[in-house]
């Protein structure tokens, strides 16, 4: 069993490997983080105010806080894979719905369905998040603030509506071209019931050209979530990467390995998720090549 | 006329596009879960707030007030800062802050396409060699490294440790040309080589095609040298995939000129709908990303007819 896998990790290249295991240790660190770590991740280190990597066992240094940035950084691992896994997921998962169901169907419903992803793209999708979340995270009293968990619920949910047109639009294109083979309309002739040929003949064929552009989209995701912090509207009080990063740009001069880590991690993860919705795509392709 | 009729079926969907995207604009800010009027005025008086309410048009109904502001948007009248903006119309904002953003784009765009089209030739020439296989690995690292991370390294490393650039604010070129472009320099390029990694990517795999396609053998055999033919033969057909790809790319840049103006501290209309975010200034902010939707829009759409001009071969097929 062991030797299998290892024998089937054999024919990726190396950086495909590399990125394979760096999101398999971020999600553990992610999924694992109470057993990881029992250090508070927001305890006041006052006598170490600011200092650089690998002093007094603070791995990552601190900030002018006085945070340990490698505790923040454990814990910003939740929430930004939760914020990630969450609006690719469910975003994928209507997208796909509505984008194989219009283009299966065709005629009036898709020529809408069309329309309405075209309109919801043509906003950049950073602009549309940024104006989904001024809109949601607006407190019913104009004078008290949104609490931290409805913020966060707002991020994830607006980031959800970004990414619904992205993949469904990936999911209706795959649809279209697949429901014209020869299969699907041998299918028809024997008299195959439009749930069956969904199910057995389309979705198995769409899926994978849509788990490519997940990947990608987990990427899209969490530089938007970035993004969102350093306009001040993102997850609050550096509990994700992009926050962390957001509150340390402002010392940024004094304390520049604050900002170091998180931009690593974050680069580190969208480099990986590109990566392997590359090699997907890639296979995808030479699969197609041999039909 | 059987030529003018794809443009005029684009220019109806165009339309169609731009009035369903600002609708739903609209209706957004009907989802706020207060009322805008009240967030607006807070300490007014009934009176008060009913002609607000009336010159915003939230008396009516979604799409009478809908088809309202969008007549008046089409005419420059966007309505004015309430809160923190002293009453300033959102007009004068957006006169004062687009020139620079798209000015910022512009420069960007330049400077990803004279990267990439030496790169993208150059690449798919040597195909397979090492030089191909280290650049084009390199420049896929590259393509995925997010702008704003790209953009702190560059102000650490170029801007507080050499003190080569000025890493704040922005400088007209009527000003200082020279300050104008050093302020340049470091927004454009952390913008642009994610940018410019994508398209050399693109070139790549459209010039390698087009190397096999029958003229090109054909112009090989007529004895007509390799700069020539690349030039020539290969690059035209191969950039219309870089003209869609400059159009595609867009929305990303639009988005990515916004971090990276907040970063800079350039004042562009990034920073206005930053601003206009912060201050919850939701009448300036909905015609602000109704702006960038249509520029969007538009972009894509001149990209298609340009790709029409460029391949005559695509016209019919479209």
């Amino acid at each position: 069993m062991k030797l299998g896998i290892f024998k089937s990790l054999r024919k990726y290249s190396i950086p495909t490997l590399l990125s394979m295991g760096w999101l398999v240790i971020i999600a553990l660190t992610a999924v694992l983080y109470p057993l990881i770590s029992s250090v508070d991740p927001k305890a006041i280190y006052e006598d170490d105010l600011a200092v650089g990597p690998f002093t007094n066992g603070h791995l990552f240094g601190t900030d002018t806080n006085g945070y340990d940035i490698f505790q923040e950084l454990l814990h910003g691992t939740r929430l930004t894979l939760l914020v990630a896994v969450i609006a690719v997921g469910v975003g994928g998962a209507i997208g796909s719905l509505i984008g194989i169901f219009s283009g299966y169907v065709r005629g009036k419903i898709d020529a809408v369905v069309n329309v309405v992803f075209s309109a919801i793209l043509s906003i950049p999708n950073l602009v549309l998040a940024l104006g989904l979340v001024a809109v949601l995270a607006t407190a019913p009293d104009v004078n008290s603030t949104v609490s931290s968990w409805r913020q966060v619920f707002v991020v994830i949910l607006s980031l959800t509506i970004v990414i619904i047109p992205i993949l469904g639009r990936i999911a209706r294109g795959a649809t279209l071209s697949w429901s014209n083979r020869e299969f699907v309309t041998a299918a028809k002739s024997m008299g195959a019931k439009n749930s069956t040929i969904l199910w057995k003949h389309i979705v198995p064929n769409v899926l994978p050209a849509v788990m490519a552009i997940a990947f990608l989209a987990v990427g899209v995701v969490i530089v938007a979530e970035g993004s969102l912090s350093l306009l001040g509207v993102g997850i609050p009080d550096g509990n994700s990467w992009g926050a962390i990063l957001a509150a340390g740009r402002n010392d940024m001069e004094y304390t520049p390995h604050v900002i170091y880590f998180p931009i690593i991690c974050i680069a580190l993860t969208v480099i990986s998720c590109n990566q392997i919705g590359d090699v997907i795509r890639q296979s995808l392709d030479k699969r197609e090549a041999r039909i | 006329m059987t030529r003018a009729l794809p443009i005029l079926r684009r220019l109806g969907t165009l339309l169609a596009v731009i009035v369903l995207s600002t609708f739903f604009l609209s209706c957004l800010l009907r989802l706020l879960p207060t009322d805008l009027v009240d967030m607006i005025l807070t300490l007014g008086t009934p009176e008060e707030k009913d002609a607000l309410r009336h010159t915003l048009y939230l008396d009516r109904d979604v799409f009478t007030s809908y088809f309202m502001w969008f007549k008046d948007f089409i005419r420059g009248d966007m309505g004015i800062f309430y809160g923190t903006g002293g009453g300033e119309s959102v007009w004068s904002h957006v006169t004062r802050s687009l020139p620079i953003s798209l000015l910022i784009m512009l420069y960007t765009q330049i400077f990803a396409l004279l990267v990439a089209i030496p790169l993208g030739i150059f690449t798919a020439y040597r195909e397979g060699k090492k030089s191909d296989r280290i650049i084009s690995n390199t420049l896929f690292t590259a393509s995925s490294v997010p702008n704003f991370a790209l953009a702190f390294l560059l102000i650490i490393v170029v801007g507080v440790k050499l003190q080569w650039l000025p890493t704040l604010e922005y400088v007209g070129f009527k000003e200082s040309p020279l300050q104008h472009f050093k302020h340049m320099i470091l927004p454009c390029f952390s913008l642009g080589l994610g940018l410019a990694a994508s398209y050399t990517r693109l070139l790549r795999t459209d010039v390698i095609a087009a190397l096999k396609d029958d003229y090109v053998t054909m112009a090989a055999s007529k004895g007509l040298s390799d700069s020539r033919i690349l030039l020539t033969h290969v690059f035209r057909p191969a950039s219309v995939t870089l003209l869609t790809a400059a159009a595609l790319n867009m929305g990303a840049l639009i988005g990515g000129t916004l971090v990276i103006e907040n970063i800079f501290a350039i004042p562009g209309f990034g920073f206005e709908i930053a601003y206009a975010l912060g201050t919850k200034e939701f009448v300036a902010l909905q015609s602000f990303i109704a702006i960038t939707a249509i520029g969007y829009v538009i972009f894509n759409v001149a990209a298609d007819l340009l790709i029409g001009i460029v391949d005559p071969r695509t016209r019919g097929s479209r």
